[in-house]
C-alpha cells in the first residue's frame, strides 16, 4: 500500500516539496499579516457597544464563518509548516523532509483543520440562526 | 576576409600543459619549493573537471602496511611489465607513492578510505602480492582532483587557463622549448607563452580506438606537441586494454569502465555459453590475472563467436550479494543503473576498452625529455610500467612524476636563462592552426576520427599480427594526410570540429608511432600480442625508441638495464651458458 | 530505436531554441543525443562533456527544466517525446550550452576549500579518523560533490540574491571545518555567519533534489546553522584527538 501511495507521490509531486512548503509559508504568512492588520483596524473602530453588538451580528454570518474556516485553515498551515521548519533547523527529520511535509503539515495540519473547522461548519453555517 | 583571432602574450616560469594528478602535483612541488615561481596551467576542460585522473575508479598503489615492502611492490610492478620496464623508473615509483600519498592527505586534504580503526584501508587489485590499493569507495580520482583543485585556486603564483588547448610547443634556434602556443576555446583567442620549462602533461592517445575508456577530450595532446619538436619516444607498442569497459550499445558511455576492483573481490567472466572461460587462460589466476592476459582471453573469446551478439562478455558479481556491493562498489553499481543494467541480479554485457598508453615521451629519473626546457610527467611519458600496467600504477605514476617534474624543473629554472621573443614563431604556427578554420569545404574531422578509431581497433588493437599492421600504415598515413585538409569552419570559440580536428592530428601521431613501432616487436609481450608471433622471446627484453630526425622516423632498440631485478628466462640462460 | 524531438537551447538571439530530430535507443542518453546532433546535424552546436560517465560533472544541464548531468539521464526515464535543454540558470551563458562556472568558483573560494594544515600535526603520519566519529560520519557521501553547480542552478535563493554562497560551497566548508586535519576555523565560520551565508537558506531542499550525487546538501547547511548557534558543542566535537 504504502509502496503505491509514496511512488505516486514521488513520481508527481515529490521534488518540489520543500520548494512548495517555501511557497507556502510565504503567502500563508503574507496573508496572516493581511489579516492581522485588517483585524486590529476593525477592532480599533468598535468602541460604541451597540456598533459592536451590530459587528458580531455580521461576523457570525455564513459567508463570515465561511472565511473563518480559511482564516483557520491559513494558520494551522502555516504554523504546522513553521514547527516542520523549526525541526528542519534542528536537524530533526531531515532526511525525510518530504515524508515531513506531506504526512506532518499537510496530513496532520488536514486532520487539525477538519476538527476545528467542523463544529465551525455544523453550527455557524448549517445550523445558523439569523 | 577570414577571421584572424587575437594573439595574447604571456610569461612564466614555468608553464604546465594539463592539469591531471601530473600538472596539478608538479605545480604543487614547484610552488613548495619557491613559492613565488610563476607558474602557468593550461588545461583543455575544466581545472580539476578533466581528464583522466578525475576518472580514477580503483585507486593508487603504496606500500605503506609493515608486512609490506618496496621490494614487493617492484617485483610486481615488474612482472606485472614482463621485465621491460626502466627499473629506476618503477623503483621511484614504488619508493616514492607512500610520500605522495601522505601529501596528498596531510597538505590537501583528500581522505581516503579508513579501516573501522580509523587506520588507512587497501584494497586488493589484480597481478599484486599484497592488498595495497589505497582508494575513496570506486571513485578516487573525484577526491583527489577535487582537493588539488582547491588547492589551486588558493595559490596566487598559479595562473590557470580554462579550456586552453596546447597547439605546439615553441623553440628557440638551439631547438630548446622555451614555451607554447595555446588556444583558449573560451575567448577564442591564441595565447603565446614564454616559460623557463615546459611540462607536458596531458594524457595518452587511447582515445585512438574505438571502444576506449579515457575522457572524451584527451587525444594524446602532449605526445603530438612532443613529437613535432623532435622528442623521442619509447614503447610506443605497449596500449593497454581494460578488460571490462561498459557496452552501451551506441552510446557514447560505451567503453566506460567498470573498475578493477570487482575482478579483484571476486567477479567472475562468462562467455555467452555461460562458460567461464578464464579456467582456460589462466587457471591459477583466473580473473585477477592482470589486465592485459584477462583483456586478451576475452578478445578471443568474442572473436571465436563465443561472444555476445553486440560483441562482449559478461561480467556477473551476483554471487558476491547485494549488500557487499552496494557497501564496496557503490559507484559502479550506480553507473550500471543509469544504462540501464542491473549489477546487482544480472550479468553485465563488458568488452575490453583501450585505456592507458604505457609508452610515451622517454623521460629520465627527472622527468626531463631528451630535448632541454621539455619536461614529460603521467601518460605523457614511458617506460614506468613496461609491458602492462598495474592496476593502480597509473594514477601513483601520475602523482609521483607530477611531483617529480615539479621539483626537477623548480631547480632547472634557477640557472635557465630568461627565454628570447618567441611571436615570429608563434604567428607562424597560429597561421597553419587558422587554415581550417577559413576552410570551406575539406574533409570532415569527425569521420576521419572515427575512420582512424575503426582502423586501430581492428588492425593494431588488443590482438595483432604483422600483415594487418603493415595494411594499417598507409590507412593512417592516408587519415593523416587528409585530416590537415579537414574543415573546422565555424564560430572561433567552443568549435567543436576545429577541435576534433586537433585532436585527430595529435592522435594521428600516436597511431603511426604505435602501429610502426608494434610492427617491430616481433613477439608477445604484455599487452602486446602478435598472432604471428604468440611467445615471449628472450632476445625482445628490449625497448623500442623513435624520434623524429629530419622529417624520418628513426628507430633504434635499447637492451633493458636490469639494476634490480633480473628476468627468470635470462637467469635460466646464463645457467645453461656456464654448464 | 525510438524518435525524439530534442529543443535545444541556442545562444546568440535572446530565447532562441532549435529543434532537432534524433533516434535514441533506449539505454542512450540526453548526452548521447548531443553529441548525434553535433556529429550529424549541426557541428555548430557547442556544451560541454568530458568524462560521460558521471565523474567529472561538466556536462550539467537544465533538462525538461531539471538541472541534471546529460550524461547520467537516459531519455527513456523522462517519459517525454519532446525534451528541452538548457543551460543551467544563475550563470552566464558562454555559448549555447555552456555557461561560465566563475560565479559559483567565486563563492567555492569565499569558503577556503582548501586545507589549512594543522602545524601541530605530525605531517608524516596519516589522521586517523574512524568511520563512527564524528568526521567519518559526515565525510560518508559529502565528499563526492563533483563541482557541476546543478545545485547552485536550483536554488531559488541563489537566483535572487546572487552574493549568497549557496549549497555546494557550504557543504565544503562544512567538511573542512569538520576535518580534524584543518586550522582555519575561525575565518571559514565567519565566512558561513553572514547575512549571504548560512542564514540565507530558507531550506527549500531544492539543491538537494538536483544533486546528481544524492548529496543532502541541507543537512550541511543546517549543522553549520547550529553550529553557529551553539559553537561550544561544535568545537568540542572537532577537538578529538586524532594523532596523539
Amino acid at each position: 500500500m504504502t509502496s503505491a501511495i509514496s511512488l505516486t507521490i514521488r513520481k508527481y509531486s515529490w521534488k518540489y516539496a520543500g520548494n512548495l512548503a517555501f511557497w507556502i509559508q510565504r503567502l500563508t504568512g503574507l496573508g496572516l499579516v493581511f489579516y492581522l492588520i485588517l483585524h486590529v483596524h476593525t477592532i480599533h473602530d468598535l468602541r460604541d457597544p451597540a456598533k459592536f453588538d451590530a459587528a458580531l451580528a455580521t461576523f457570525s454570518k455564513p459567508f463570515f464563518k465561511l472565511g473563518e474556516i480559511f482564516l483557520l485553515a491559513t494558520v494551522i498551515l502555516h504554523a504546522m509548516n513553521g514547527i516542520r521548519l523549526t525541526m528542519v533547523d534542528m536537524g530533526v527529520g531531515l532526511t525525510k523532509q518530504r515524508q515531513v511535509f506531506w504526512y506532518f503539515t499537510i496530513g496532520l495540519g488536514a486532520a487539525l483543520l477538519i476538527a476545528g473547522a467542523l463544529p465551525m461548519f455544523i453550527y455557524g453555517i448549517l445550523r445558523h440562526q439569523p | 576576409m577570414p577571421p584572424l583571432l587575437p594573439l595574447v602574450e604571456l610569461e612564466a616560469d614555468i608553464l604546465i600543459l594539463g592539469a591531471g594528478g601530473a600538472g596539478l602535483l608538479a605545480a604543487l612541488h614547484a610552488t613548495t619549493i619557491n613559492p613565488r615561481t610563476k607558474i602557468l596551467i593550461a588545461v583543455k576542460g575544466l581545472l580539476g573537471q578533466s581528464g583522466c585522473t578525475r576518472m580514477v575508479q580503483g585507486g593508487y598503489n603504496c606500500v605503506l602496511n609493515p608486512n609490506d615492502s618496496f621490494e614487493k611492490h617492484f617485483e610486481d610492478t615488474i612482472k606485472g611489465g614482463q621485465f621491460v620496464n626502466n627499473q629506476d623508473l618503477a623503483w621511484a615509483l614504488v619508493n616514492d607513492s607512500p610520500d605522495r600519498i601522505l601529501e596528498l592527505e596531510n597538505k590537501c586534504g583528500c581522505l581516503f578510505d579508513r579501516n573501522p580503526d580509523g587506520t588507512i584501508h587497501q584494497k586488493p587489485f589484480a597481478g599484486q602480492s599484497f592488498d595495497r590499493t589505497v582508494h575513496k569507495g570506486d571513485l578516487t580520482g573525484i577526491e583527489i582532483m577535487a582537493n588539488l583543485r582547491d588547492w589551486t585556486l588558493e595559490q596566487e603564483n598559479i595562473t590557470v587557463l580554462q579550456e586552453t588547448r596546447g597547439l605546439d610547443l615553441l623553440t628557440d634556434t638551439n631547438g630548446k622549448v622555451v614555451g607554447a602556443l595555446l588556444l583558449n576555446n573560451r575567448k577564442g583567442e591564441f595565447v603565446s607563452v614564454k616559460a623557463k620549462a615546459t611540462l607536458v602533461a596531458t594524457g595518452g592517445g587511447a582515445t585512438m580506438y574505438q571502444i576506449s575508456s579515457p575522457s572524451l577530450e584527451k587525444a594524446g595532446d602532449g605526445m603530438g606537441m612532443a613529437f613535432r619538436v623532435g622528442a623521442e619516444f619509447i614503447d610506443m607498442e605497449m596500449m593497454q586494454f581494460h578488460p571490462t569497459g561498459l557496452l552501451v550499445g551506441k552510446s557514447i558511455a560505451t567503453g566506460g569502465l567498470l573498475e578493477e576492483g570487482l575482478r579483484g573481490a571476486g567477479a567472475r567472466l562468462f562467455n555467452k555459453d555461460g562458460e567461464r572461460y578464464m579456467e582456460r587462460y589462466s587457471p591459477d589466476k583466473m580473473e585477477r590475472a592482470t589486465r592485459d592476459v584477462v583483456s586478451r582471453s576475452s578478445y578471443m573469446e568474442i572473436m571465436a563467436g563465443r561472444g555476445t551478439p553486440s560483441g562482449g562478455v559478461l561480467i556477473d558479481a551476483t554471487h558476491m550479494g547485494e549488500k557487499f556491493l552496494l557497501d564496496n562498489f557503490r559507484g559502479m553499481v550506480d553507473r550500471c543503473r543509469e544504462y540501464g543494467f542491473d549489477l546487482l541480479h544480472s550479468r553485465v554485457e563488458v568488452s575490453p576498452s583501450a585505456h592507458y598508453h604505457m609508452g610515451g615521451i622517454r623521460i629520465d629519473l627527472n622527468c626531463k625529455s631528451n630535448i632541454d626546457g621539455l619536461f614529460a610527467a603521467g601518460e605523457d611519458s614511458g617506460g614506468v610500467h613496461g609491458g602492462n600496467r598495474l592496476g593502480g600504477n597509473g594514477v601513483a605514476d601520475s602523482i609521483v612524476f607530477g611531483a617529480r617534474a615539479g621539483d626537477a624543473m623548480a631547480e632547472y629554472i634557477r640557472t635557465a636563462k630568461a627565454p628570447g621573443d618567441v611571436s615570429t614563431q608563434a604567428r607562424q604556427l597560429m597561421e597553419k592552426w587558422l587554415a581550417p578554420l577559413n576552410r570551406e569545404g575539406g574533409e570532415n574531422p569527425f569521420k576521419l576520427r572515427d575512420q582512424l578509431e575503426r582502423v586501430m581497433w581492428r588492425k593494431a588493437g588488443v590482438v595483432r599480427n604483422g600483415k594487418d599492421m603493415a595494411e594499417a600504415i598507409p590507412e593512417i598515413i592516408e587519415i593523416r594526410e587528409k585530416i590537415e585538409q579537414a574543415n573546422g569552419a565555424g564560430a572561433p570559440i567552443y568549435n567543436a570540429p576545429w577541435n576534433e580536428m586537433i585532436n585527430t592530428v595529435n592522435l594521428g601521431v600516436c597511431a603511426e608511432l604505435l602501429t610502426r613501432s608494434a610492427i617491430l616487436r616481433e613477439e608477445s609481450r604484455g599487452a602486446h600480442y602478435r598472432q604471428d608471433f604468440p611467445e615471449k622471446n628472450v632476445k625482445w627484453l628490449k625497448n623500442i625508441t623513435v624520434k623524429p630526425v629530419n622529417g624520418d622516423l628513426k628507430w633504434d632498440t635499447v637492451p633493458v638495464k636490469f639494476t634490480r631485478l633480473k628476468p627468470p628466462e635470462l637467469i635460466e640462460q646464463e645457467k645453461s651458458l656456464v654448464h | 530505436m525510438a524518435t525524439y524531438q530534442i529543443r535545444v537551447a541556442r545562444s546568440g538571439s535572446d530565447g532562441a531554441t532549435d529543434s532537432f530530430t534524433v533516434e535514441l535507443d533506449h539505454r542512450m542518453t540526453v548526452l548521447d543525443a548531443l553529441f548525434l546532433i553535433q556529429r550529424e546535424q549541426d557541428p555548430t552546436l557547442s556544451f560541454r562533456c568530458s568524462c560521460r560517465v558521471g565523474m567529472c560533472g561538466t556536462c550539467a544541464m537544465r533538462i525538461n527544466w531539471q538541472p541534471r548531468l546529460a550524461c547520467q539521464t537516459r531519455v527513456l526515464t523522462l517519459k517525454a517525446d519532446t525534451i528541452v535543454v538548457e543551460p543551467l540558470a544563475h550563470l552566464p551563458v558562454m555559448k549555447d550550452l555552456v555557461v561560465a562556472m566563475d560565479p559559483f568558483f567565486e563563492q567555492w573560494k569565499r569558503v577556503k576549500p582548501a586545507l589549512h594544515p594543522d602545524p601541530k600535526r605530525d605531517p608524516k603520519k596519516l589522521a586517523v579518523v574512524p568511520p563512527t566519529s564524528e568526521f567519518g560520519k559526515q565525510a560518508q557521501g559529502k565528499r563526492d560533490c563533483i563541482t557541476c553547480g546543478a545545485c547552485y542552478a536550483a536554488c531559488g535563493i541563489v537566483g535572487s540574491n546572487e552574493e549568497y554562497l549557496g549549497p555546494a560551497a557550504i557543504n565544503k566548508a562544512m567538511l573542512r571545518l569538520m576535518d580534524p586535519r584543518d586550522n582555519a576555523v575561525d575565518e571559514r565560520l565567519e565566512e558561513l555567519n553572514d547575512e549571504n551565508g548560512v542564514w540565507r537558506c530558507h531550506t527549500q531542499f531544492n539543491c538537494v533534489a538536483a544533486c546528481p550525487k544524492g548529496i543532502n546538501l541541507t543537512d550541511s547547511i543546517m549543522k553549520m546553522k547550529r553550529s553557529l548557534l551553539f559553537p561550544k558543542k561544535f568545537h568540542d566535537k572537532r577537538n578529538f584527538v586524532d594523532n596523539p
